[in-house]
C-alpha cells in the first residue's frame, strides 16, 4: 500500500467543501488533538528518566534539566504543548458555545467534549504535581482538601486519591498512575468517540 | 479512468520540484528528531551517578571499616583509605560488597570483585574504578568518583 493511498484514506472519500476549509477558528479541536499526540509521544520519553518517588522526582528533574542531552528540550515541549493544549481546549470550547453547537443533534458530543475538557485540565494538574517541589506538594495539599470539602463522599475521595490522610510518597504514585496510564488511556478512548460523534452528527463549521 | 486522467498534469515540473522538496523537507526532519531522541535515550554516562561522595572526618572511619555512601565504598587499612566506585564494568549494575566473603559481588550477572575492585571472575572483563579521595577545607573526606585511580591507591592524612 502506498503512502499516498493511506493518506488518501484518512478522510472519507466525499468531503463537502465548507469540511476542509481552514475557518477563521483555525480548527482548535484538531490542535488540541495534534497537542496530545506531541504530550503522548514526548511524555513517554521523560517516562524513561522520572521515577515517582520523592527522591527519585527531585534527580530525574535534575538530570533531565542539566545532565541528559536534549532533556530540557524534550521537557520544555512536554510543558508547553500541555500549557497551550488547555488554552487550545477553552477556545474550542468557546467556539462551540458562540455556534449553539451544544444544541441537539449534537448534544450528547457536547457532553463528552465537556468530560474531555475535565479530564485535560486533570491532566495538566497531575502532571504539574509530579515534579514534587515544595510548590506542586502544597498544591496537591490544598486540592486534596478541596476534594475533601465534597459532601459526603469528599473524604472517601481524598482517601482514594492520596492513599491516606496526608499528601505522601503514595499519593505521588497515584498522581503518575493517573497522568500518565489511567488518564492519557481514557481521554484517548473519549476522543476517538467524540470524532466518530464529530462525522455521525455534523461538523461543528457546517450550518445547524 | 477518462480521458483526462491520462494527459499529462499542466504544472508537471513545478509539481515534480514541490514533491521532491517535499519528501528532502520530511527526510530532513526525520533524521533531526532521530538524532534528538537518539542522544536523549542514549543518555549522558560521563556524568550520571558520579557525584562526589561525602564522607565524615578521616578520624571517624577506624582500620577496617566498610562505609556506603552513594555509588562510592570507602575502605580503611594500615596504608590508608581507598574507595571503590561500584559501577560493574560488564553492563553498569551495582555490585554490592559482601563483608563476610570480603568481595564484590553484582546482582544482575554474578561478577566478582575483590575489596580494591579487581576482578575476580566475571562476565566483568575491568576492573572497577577507584575515586579520587581528598579532605576538603571543613576536614571533611570526600570521594570524587569522576577522577578515577587504579588499584594499589591510598589516601593518607
Amino acid at each position: 500500500m502506498k503512502f499516498e493511498d493511506f493518506l488518501g484514506h484518512v478522510h472519507p472519500i466525499k468531503l463537502s467543501e465548507d469540511r476542509v476549509r481552514i475557518g477563521a477558528t483555525f480548527c482548535m479541536g484538531g490542535s488540541a488533538f495534534l497537542l496530545f499526540i506531541i504530550l503522548g509521544v514526548s511524555g513517554l520519553l521523560l517516562a524513561i528518566y522520572y521515577l515517582p518517588t520523592a527522591e527519585g522526582a527531585r534527580s530525574g528533574i535534575h538530570d533531565l534539566d542539566h545532565v541528559i542531552p536534549y532533556g530540557r528540550l524534550i521537557r520544555s515541549i512536554h510543558f508547553w504543548a500541555g500549557q497551550i493544549m488547555v488554552a487550545a481546549v477553552l477556545l474550542h470550547t468557546a467556539r462551540v458555545v458562540a455556534a449553539k453547537a451544544y444544541l441537539p443533534p449534537r448534544r450528547a458530543n457536547w457532553l463528552v467534549g465537556t468530560a474531555l475538557f475535565l479530564m485535560t485540565v486533570g491532566l495538566d494538574f497531575s502532571g504539574y504535581i509530579l515534579r514534587w517541589d515544595a510548590q506542586t506538594f502544597w498544591a496537591a495539599q490544598i486540592v486534596s482538601h478541596l476534594l475533601g470539602e465534597v459532601p459526603l463522599v469528599g473524604g472517601g475521595l481524598q482517601q482514594l486519591l492520596l492513599g491516606g490522610p496526608e499528601v505522601s510518597e503514595i499519593g505521588l504514585l497515584r498522581f503518575y498512575v493517573i497522568h500518565c496510564l489511567i488518564g492519557p488511556s481514557l481521554a484517548l478512548a473519549l476522543i476517538m468517540y467524540h470524532f466518530w460523534r464529530v462525522r455521525r452528527d455534523g461538523r461543528l463549521g457546517q450550518s445547524l | 479512468m477518462d480521458q483526462k486522467d491520462k494527459l499529462p498534469p499542466k504544472n508537471a515540473g513545478r509539481r515534480g520540484l514541490l514533491s521532491v522538496l517535499g519528501w528532502t523537507f520530511l527526510a530532513l526532519a526525520s533524521a533531526g528528531v532521530s538524532w534528538v531522541v537518539g542522544r536523549f535515550l542514549a543518555g549522558n554516562q560521563n556524568h550520571m551517578g558520579s557525584e562526589p561522595s561525602r564522607f565524615g572526618t578521616p578520624g571517624d572511619y577506624p582500620l577496617g571499616t566498610v562505609t556506603k555512601k552513594g555509588k562510592v565504598v570507602l575502605f580503611r587499612d594500615k596504608a590508608g583509605f581507598w574507595a571503590v566506585t561500584t559501577v560493574c564494568t560488564h553492563l553498569g549494575c551495582q555490585p554490592v560488597f559482601v563483608q563476610q566473603q570480603n568481595m564484590f559481588v553484582c546482582p544482575c550477572h554474578g561478577s566478582r570483585f575483590d575489596a580494591e575492585g579487581r576482578v575476580l571472575s566475571g562476565p566483568a572483563t575491568e576492573n572497577m574504578a577507584l575515586a579520587t579521595l581528598r579532605v576538603d577545607d571543613q576536614g571533611i573526606l570526600v570521594a570524587y568518583p569522576k577522577e578515577k585511580v587504579k588499584s594499589g591507591y591510598r589516601f593518607t592524612t
